[in-house]
């Protein structure tokens, strides 16, 4: 059953870095799991939470979100404004028991095709352990 | 710190005393406090300019219908010509409260131009008295961060706030007040369990818990714990404002009470005591009992968005999707959004949230919303190390950032 599961992951990357990142990891043939969906954005900053439980509560098994690394950011610190964001996000999630380690936050550079490529078989790997989504289950959109 | 005495055993007299006072001398051109209503079955915030309709006030009553930053908030919505006037010459501040929108939040760091001309306004030669505002520890941490929020302007008021022990949802006070009190008021009797340090267990769910029962950054705090309010109250200047106060009435001066510090921790640590709640059955409450009215949001202090996110197009969806979602999901809750709304809210406000508790009030179906936020945003507060209603000076958490820390957050 678990060989089975293929988690859906859903990808917030950022236009300048991580999107980057990506696309440098596609061009250099590396391979990685084809298990995500990425959504571009010009800042990781600019991420409404809304769209992290959307994705989670609509049963995605898990949310990613790339962004540059500290000190990177193209528009001087979004990033910086995203982890605050996110570890708000992160609490709300751990407190109420809903998978908070569902949502991973890594900076990926745009040289970093590598760590991308990595990044995605580590979650795959991570959310393939933990199982499907439960809010997939549930009756909530 | 400075004290008034209180007669026959009548805390409430006394702080009625006080506020007719203030008012007469001038020193106020009107007290906003809560009094009670003929029917004595609750209390409603009132604006009053004639000293001798101060004769219902009752500041310490045990009932709490309406988180007053709301107020505030709505009197400072439209600002006046005078107020449009001065803007002409400081720009920034004409578009903060016309424009509570989502950008407010990331251009909070405009607060000190904001806060910076609130200082030259009160410095100015035609200054009218400001109004005396009396507030619940709660209600004061609300405006503190409503002003951050660029939501209220502090220098029409002079904020009096008052140590509060709880109080009781509309419905149980009324219900004790018909129930005939043993000591004459509802009121009364609260105190006496108070002073004993007996507090009932029938207080609202966010009272039961509530670790702020002290007002900080209030002009005049009136000072009730640790204290034999049968006999004196204490009253203690936080800002030049409130010192300014305090020195035209020329109260006794008394050296502030040994027990005080003491009866505030032994108060909390009470509190505190009933706070760890679990909180793994959200999820199915809000399946089973949200009926996505939004009152939650209509009474927060916090949600001060003059369109929420949900109102917007976005969330107004054609009837393919909701058969798309069914045929994924198998079976659709409704109405949508439920969940989706509560978590986004949590997003919105637990920065800023005071866990005053009206969202739980405010719930037609019991949902213990007050808990759930007490506890949430205690723990997201202290991970950016923030604490809502603290200090004016320290700037939003959401709209600051430090390079180096939150590497928790992080994967």
């Amino acid at each position: 059953m678990s060989e089975e599961f293929e988690p859906k992951i859903v990808g917030f990357l950022c236009n300048w870095c991580s999107y980057a990142g990506a696309d440098l990891a596609g061009t250099s043939r590396m391979q990685y799991p084809p298990n995500l969906r990425i959504i571009r954005l010009m800042c990781s900053g600019g991420l409404d939470p809304l769209y992290v439980y959307r994705a989670l509560i609509g049963g995605c098994d898990g949310v990613l979100i790339g962004g540059c690394h500290p000190g990177d950011c193209h528009y001087t610190n979004g990033n910086y404004k995203a982890r605050r964001r996110i570890a708000v996000l992160k609490t709300i999630l751990r407190e109420l028991g809903l998978g908070e380690d569902r949502v991973w936050l890594r900076w990926i550079s745009a040289s970093e095709g590598g760590r991308f490529a990595e990044t995605i078989r580590d979650m795959v790997a991570d959310l393939k352990e933990k199982g499907p989504n439960p809010l997939a289950l549930s009756w909530a959109i | 710190m400075a004290t008034i005495e209180v007669k026959d055993g009548n805390p409430v007299g006394a702080i009625q005393q006080l506020l007719r006072s203030i008012l007469e001398r001038g020193l106020v051109s009107a007290i906003l406090a809560p009094q009670e209503i003929p029917s004595k079955k609750t209390v409603v915030q009132t604006l009053v300019r004639d000293p001798a309709k101060l004769d219902a006030a009752n500041p310490l009553a045990p009932v709490f219908s309406v988180n007053s930053a709301r107020i505030l908030a709505k009197m400072c919505a439209v600002l006046a010509p005078q107020a449009l006037a001065d803007d002409t010459e400081a720009p920034d501040q004409t578009e903060a409260p016309d424009e509570p929108d989502e950008s407010a939040e990331a251009e909070a760091g405009e607060n000190q131009t904001q806060a910076e001309s609130a200082d030259q306004a009160a410095d100015g030669p035609a200054e009218a008295p400001p109004i005396g505002v009396v507030l619940r520890a709660c209600e004061v941490r609300a405006v503190v961060e409503l002003v951050k929020l660029q939501q209220i302007d502090l220098a029409p008021f002079l904020i009096i706030g008052v140590d509060c022990w709880g109080a009781y949802s509309v419905p149980d006070y009324a219900a004790k007040v018909s129930a005939g009190p043993q000591d004459g008021s509802v009121t009364a009797d609260f105190l006496k369990q108070a002073a004993a340090g007996t507090l009932p267990e029938d207080l609202r769910g966010a009272c039961r818990i509530c670790q702020f029962p002290v007002p900080t950054c209030a002009d005049v705090a009136i000072q009730l714990i640790g204290e034999d309010i049968n006999r004196q109250i204490g009253l203690q200047a936080g800002t030049d404002k409130g010192r300014a106060l305090l020195a035209a009435m020329e109260l006794d001066e008394t050296p502030e009470s040994d027990g005080r510090a003491d009866a505030v921790a032994k108060l909390t640590e009470a509190k505190k005591a009933l706070a760890d709640q679990d909180l793994s059955d959200f999820l199915a409450t809000i399946e089973e009992l949200c009926i996505n009215c939004r009152n939650c949001s209509a009474v927060c202090p916090i949600c001060y968005c003059k369109q929420c996110v949900f109102d917007g197009q976005v969330f107004q969806y054609p009837l393919d999707k909701y058969l798309d979602w069914s045929g994924k999901k198998g079976v659709l809750g409704l109405p949508t959004d439920k969940l989706l709304f509560h978590l986004t809210r949590l997003s919105h406000v637990v920065t800023s949230c005071v866990a005053c508790g009206q969202c739980e009030a405010a719930c037609p179906n019991g949902i213990a919303l007050g808990r759930v936020y007490q506890r949430i945003s205690a723990a997201a507060q202290q991970a950016l190390d923030y604490e809502a209603g603290r200090s004016l000076d320290e700037e939003l958490p959401l709209s600051t950032f430090r390079e180096d820390e939150l590497a928790v957050a992080e994967n």
